[in-house]
């Protein structure tokens, strides 16, 4: 794959991957940018040996799950409990409004484990299915399963009224 | 709450993104750091190219050489094969050796005869 095979896959993905990354970064946009961006360098370094171009987004999902996941390991912060106005004090001036509407959903997201939340994300907002989530997440579909439980149970109680 | 609200909810997630294009721009900035260090690897690689067939040549003149000039086995078998035939190993040793004729060995035996008839004499004496 040549850097305008990868580029134009990119440009079809970004969208989708970036609101992935606000949503799963508590609507950290820098982070989510930051995180994004190295995913996408990783995948363009791997791309040359790469011509599944079915299999790109799936490819691409994984590459950038994993940077989170280091991501959210560096992050002692994030490793113990909420610390949602951290988030919303890097989050610029022009998002505040916005980062208000999704407070609550923020709040809730924050409350799940990475594993939950990579799956409810992927499976809600994402409408992947079971199994491609499992790919992405590199385990099981019972675990997806089980996370998506954990995760749908722990979100109705935060967002419920 | 039901499923299918969770899937509203998220459905109706719309954040305002910083612009996609500063994103492009910021990462097209890093394929071009990667692509610059990429390519000096690579012209080293062109550079070598040009010189393979000539090293593929090189190493199956030096197989065929081996290969002919390899010494032929030899006829006993506690002789080591590094050793050159009985018939080739006489060769060389005509070219560096002079053999005494048939005359000069019968003289040579006749003349030891002789010494030691004498020496039998003295001994005797």
């Amino acid at each position: 794959m040549n850097r305008e095979q990868f580029t134009f896959l990119v440009r079809k993905e970004l969208p989708g991957l970036r609101r992935f990354l606000l949503a799963a970064c508590s609507g950290n946009g820098q982070e989510a940018d930051d995180i994004a961006q190295e995913a996408l360098l990783k995948a363009y370094t791997a791309s040359a040996g790469f011509e599944d171009e079915s299999g790109f987004s799936r490819w691409l999902y994984r590459i950038a799950c994993n940077c989170l996941a280091d991501h959210q390991r560096k992050d002692s912060v994030r490793a113990g409990t909420l610390n949602i106005e951290k988030a919303y004090s890097i989050s610029s001036a022009s998002h505040s409004d916005e980062t208000f509407d999704y407070q609550d959903l923020y709040r809730a997201i924050d409350g799940l484990t990475p594993g939950e939340r990579t799956a409810v994300l992927l499976f809600y907002m994402e409408d992947r299915p079971i199994r491609e989530i499992a790919t992405i997440m590199n385990t099981s579909e019972g675990t997806v399963k089980a996370s998506l439980s954990r995760g749908r149970s722990h979100l109705r109680e935060k967002l419920k009224g | 709450m039901k499923d299918q609200e969770l899937y509203d909810i998220f459905h109706s997630y719309h954040p305002e993104m910083s612009s996609e294009e500063d994103f492009m721009a910021r990462l097209n900035e890093q394929m071009d750091a990667i692509d610059k260090k990429r390519i000096p690897s690579l012209r080293e690689k062109t550079k070598l190219r040009p010189f393979l067939p000539w090293a593929a040549g090189i190493a199956a003149a030096i197989a065929v050489g081996l290969f002919l000039f390899k010494p032929s086995e030899t006829n006993c078998p506690g002789e080591a094969d590094i050793y050159p035939a009985h018939q080739d190993y006489q060769t060389m040793l005509s070219m560096t050796q002079s053999f005494p004729t048939f005359e000069e060995t019968v003289a040579e035996i006749e003349q030891s005869g002789q010494q030691l008839q004498m020496a039998i004499a003295e001994m005797k004496e």
